[in-house]
């Protein structure tokens, strides 16, 4: 046997394992769920086929259509929002020496904490007086007291914080390492030539930074999509209230699968939020790769 | 236009001292080349006349204008890296023009000034590259002309040669020396191959351990080196070195020995060595050979018919020779 052929036989043996992997829990059960999606199914019982009538029934549910609203709220503040920020701190951390390690260190925490213990204490956060930490403060400040969770305006945002707060971590870091990789002699050529702080952001780190952005941007696009964890732990009951207005997709999933067992249902909608997935991916990936 | 001073310059990093006390006075248009051994300070120098470094202690004036606290952007001057720094998603325009557009040119005079820079470069056809589709030769013009554009009153360069292979740094040597008598602005130039600094050098400044050794034109400097160090690093191959018993040490360059037989000498020494290597090099043949266990490199012209292992009578030329004191001064 040649070296060349001896050496792919090793790799395909430690590449076979993730394949294995991804085609048993994660192809399979996807596909599965394309044709649950066109049943009627109790989770025990017989799986009868009903066509398209399962994704029939969504177009027509108000519900459904809030619950995707929803969705595309938390995406749409959370990946913006949550980018600016990280980045922001990234930039900062990357300016400083002193405390450097600690303060990364203080960011980075969030995101190794359990999402239900970080929940719970965001929760009590948004407590009215008393007990509220937020509305303490604001009351000091002589500011107006807020609903916060118990508002139907106002409990998306309470719940969009903590879980941009817990992905910020993550995403500083990666900032970072990218802020790190750029060449220290650009900058300096950029100051030479005369560059403002404002211009050496726009024409050399943004750009330079790209790669990190688009990566970012579609990982936490992702993350923002299917958030979960914080609706399910926040709201009373794990309902995504008050009255649906923090409900997510995957909850509304979760709810039809594991509460109302319809099981067709709910991976009609799963099919729904794989396409919503797949084309935002595609269309991040095509339109910020793109010079 | 500007001359550049510095004076009582002093760096450390930590504890650890780069350069102490050094002054040096650049005159206007003069073309400067810092020359020295890896890590004598050479770069850090360069670099605090730009503003990217802080000085520890003295004062760096440039156009009599005293720059200590100035930005970069403020000091009138530009540099070419070694790395040539040109950013990687910009077109070759786009490099060149971005000190123009950072100082709010108009968009008219940008073009005026980056097509009279294309020209004089001969990179015109570049202009909408990106720097990774250029040769390295291209990619070190493109770097000139980014710092040319903007008509700087002193142009900074960090061995902005070394990355090119040995042809390409021979003609853009040449190309380097006509644009200094085209711009006619002061150039300091930090290299370590002593070619260039001798090629291109107004004067030169030579560098070891942070403190300049020797200041001088390039024919002072190769004719009366200040001392042993400056006398061992100008030159190729390296001056030959004898020592006597008085703690004098006695210093020849290759050119100045010659083969007794065919030299006619007024002050000439003669000695018997044993040939060690011969490499004939076409136009002269360098000899490698052992006088009294002490090493001497001659270079001889033309071809010469000796081998390893046989002794031969050499002629020094004392009249050229160089005579250093216990201290590595010149006597
Ligand atoms: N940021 C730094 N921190 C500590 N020491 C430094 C730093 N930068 C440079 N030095 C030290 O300063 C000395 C001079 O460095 P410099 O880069 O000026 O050398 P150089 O003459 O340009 O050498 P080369 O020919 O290798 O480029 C070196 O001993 C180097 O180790
Ligand atoms: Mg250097």
């Amino acid at each position: 046997m040649s070296i060349g052929k001896k050496r792919a036989i090793t790799a395909w043996c430690f590449i076979s394992v993730p394949i294995i992997y991804f085609i048993l829990v994660r192809f399979y059960p996807t596909l599965d769920a394309f044709s649950i999606s066109l049943t009627d199914w109790n989770i025990v019982g017989k799986k009868t086929y009903i066509g398209f009538d399962n994704f029939i029934r969504l177009w027509h549910d108000p519900v459904f259509w809030q619950v995707l609203g929803n969705t595309f709220e938390y995406l749409l503040l959370g990946v913006p929002i949550s980018l600016i920020l990280s980045f922001i701190i990234a930039h900062s951390l990357d300016q400083v020496r002193f405390g450097h390690g600690f303060l990364r260190a203080c960011y980075f925490i969030p995101f190794l904490t359990t999402a239900v213990a970080m929940a719970w204490v965001w929760r009590w956060f948004y407590q009215p007086v008393p007990v509220g930490m937020i509305n303490l403060v604001l009351g000091q400040l002589g500011i107006k007291q807020l609903d916060f969770l118990r508002s139907t305006t106002e409990a998306l945002p309470a719940v969009l914080a903590p879980a941009i707060w817990a992905g910020l971590g993550f995403q500083i870091v990666i900032f970072m390492a990218g802020l790190r990789a750029i060449p220290q002699s650009y900058y300096e050529a950029a100051k030479i030539d005369g560059a403002g702080a404002f211009r050496i952001l726009r024409e050399i780190t943004l750009p330079q930074l790209r790669p990190t952005i688009v990566f970012l941007t579609v990982i936490s696009s992702i993350g923002f999509l299917r958030i979960f964890d914080q609706v399910y732990n926040m709201t009373q009951e794990g309902e995504g209230g008050p009255l649906n207005a923090t409900r997510p997709l995957v909850l509304h999933i979760y709810k039809a699968a594991f509460e109302r067992f319809e099981m067709g249902m709910a991976a009609a909608q799963t099919v729904v939020l794989f396409v919503i997935l797949l084309f935002i991916t595609i269309f991040q990936l095509k339109v910020l790769k793109n010079d | 236009m500007a001359s550049v001073t510095l004076s009582d310059i002093s760096k450390s990093y930590g504890k650890v001292s780069v350069i102490e006390h050094l002054d040096l006075e650049i005159r206007d248009k003069e073309f400067i080349v810092l020359v020295g051994p890896s890590g004598c300070g050479k770069s850090t120098l360069l670099r605090m006349i730009a503003g990217l470094e802080d000085i520890t202690a003295g004062k760096i004036s440039i156009a009599e204008r005293m720059v200590n606290n100035l930005e970069p952007r403020d000091r009138d001057i530009a540099m070419v890296f070694q790395n040539y720094a040109l950013y990687p998603h910009m077109n070759v325009y786009k490099n060149i023009s971005f000190g123009l557009r950072a100082r709010k040119m108009a968009k008219a005079d940008i073009d005026t000034h980056v097509n009279r820079v294309a020209e004089i470069l001969d990179i015109k056809d570049l202009l909408n590259r990106k720097p990774s589709e250029l040769s390295g030769g291209q990619r070190q013009r493109v770097a000139m002309g980014r710092a040319m554009v903007r008509n700087p009153a002193v142009f900074l360069f960090d061995e902005p040669l070394s990355n090119l292979d040995a042809k390409l740094r021979a003609s853009m040597r040449a190309e380097i020396k006509k644009l200094h008598r085209t711009v006619e602005t002061t150039m300091i130039y930090v290299t370590h191959d002593q070619v260039e600094a001798m090629t291109l050098a107004d004067r030169i400044v030579i560098m070891d351990q942070g403190k300049i050794q020797q200041i001088g034109t390039p024919m002072e400097v190769y004719q009366a080196p200040a001392n042993q160090f400056v006398a061992g690093f100008i030159g190729s191959p390296e001056m030959n070195f004898i020592k006597s018993r008085d703690g004098i040490t006695l210093g020849i360059r290759p050119e100045d020995i010659y083969l007794a037989e065919s030299a006619t000498l007024d002050k000439g020494k003669n000695v018997k060595a044993v040939v060690e290597v011969v490499e004939p090099l076409g136009a002269e043949t360098l000899l490698i050979a052992f006088y009294d266990g002490i090493k001497i490199t001659a270079k001889l012209n033309g071809l010469i018919d000796i081998e390893a292992g046989m002794e031969v009578k050499l002629t020094l030329d004392m009249s050229r020779a160089h005579l250093f004191g216990k201290d590595g001064e010149r006597v």
